[in-house]
């Protein structure tokens, strides 16, 4: 175990639930920070009765939806405003990919839940696309809750060997953000729509 | 927007093919590896069998004095008195812990504060947790 993620561990069998939001809250805004392997941890932690199953479930969702909505808040009150101010020109790839997500918004949220940095990237293009509100909320909660069950329960299925599987975890992150790549790839090059035209 | 070649795409979109190319291999290494790593698991027999979900969230256990070096440094003392079941005061007595903050501290914490290594403390909380009979 690396001493940073140790320093993490410590500071949340310290302060338990409080660092629980902390960590995810931050997390969900953008900062990278190991939040598998805290999730891991704490539903290890939960199989011991040290944690709460459904009260951690509960915190970590509310600080990735809150997170979640930062970046969404963030992009849709600022973005096209600082996008102008810096005269960035907007690449024609995000503007396919942001076209993408205008018309499948509630895939485009669902499973982007399940991807580490891709769902901080579409919560600042939901709100840079003018995404309603609450169907980004309906599509963030439900896909936080179904991805944050999976790794706490992961880590209360395993216990104190959780760290074992915190590698196969990460691999399995790393072949979902690959997948997503590629599909954004797919959707900016506009293979999709090619596919569509000759349907 | 870029002029297009003789094949008739553009310069970008030959860009995009090439990274969905290494994105693909990418995959394929990753899928190889995510293979290898659930057999070791499996080979460790550290893949839980569990008949449901609901059925193992009702399940809470502690774990046994032999099973001290599970314990880390960055664990504080509360937790490592619960996980093993040990009566609040056992390891403040044992390792004549004089630090406020006990339980709330961390081994690395304490030995730091203390001014005593690191390896040597976790020995010595592991060995005091080992050497622990609860009373009858």
């Amino acid at each position: 175990m690396n001493a940073a993620l140790g320093a993490f561990l410590s500071f949340l069998l310290l302060y338990k639930y409080v660092a629980l939001f902390v960590f995810i809250f931050t997390s969900a805004v953008i900062l990278p920070l190991p939040d598998n392997s805290i999730l891991l941890a704490t539903g290890a932690f939960a199989s011991q009765g040290y944690f709460s199953f459904w009260i951690s479930l509960s915190v970590a969702l509310v600080a990735n939806v809150a997170g979640d909505c930062v970046g969404y808040f963030l992009a849709k009150r600022w973005g096209k405003a600082a996008l102008t101010r810096l005269r960035v020109h907007v690449p024609w790839y995000i503007d396919r990919l942001d076209g993408y997500l205008r018309k499948h918004p509630r895939r485009s949220i669902f499973l982007t839940r399940f991807v580490g940095t891709a769902d901080a990237l579409v919560n600042l293009l939901s709100g840079f696309a003018g995404i309603p509100l609450p169907m980004f909320l309906l599509w963030d909660v439900l896909g936080n809750f179904v991805s944050l069950f999976y790794i706490l329960y992961l880590g209360y299925l395993f216990g104190v060997y959780w760290s074992n599987v915190s590698g196969i975890l990460s691999i399995a992150g790393f072949i979902l953000f690959a997948i997503v790549f590629i599909a954004a790839i797919g959707i900016a090059r506009g293979d999709f729509t090619h596919f569509r035209k000759h349907e | 927007m870029s002029e297009k070649d003789e094949h008739g795409s553009r310069p970008e979109s030959r860009l995009l093919k090439a990274v969905l190319l290494v994105a693909i291999f990418a995959l394929l290494l990753l899928a190889l590896l995510l293979i290898a790593q659930y057999q070791g698991l499996r080979r460790e027999n550290l893949v839980p069998q569990h008949h449901s979900i609901l059925s193992s969230l009702k399940q809470n256990g502690t774990l046994a004095p032999q099973d001290s070096n599970l314990i880390g440094t960055w664990m504080t003392f509360d937790y490592i008195d619960y996980i093993f079941s040990l009566p609040p005061s056992y390891l403040q007595n044992a390792l004549s812990i004089h630090d406020p903050r006990y339980p709330h501290v961390t081994i690395e914490e304490y030995a730091e504060d203390a001014h005593l290594g690191l390896n040597g403390t976790l020995q010595a909380v592991q060995a005091a947790v080992r050497s622990y009979t609860p009373a009858q």
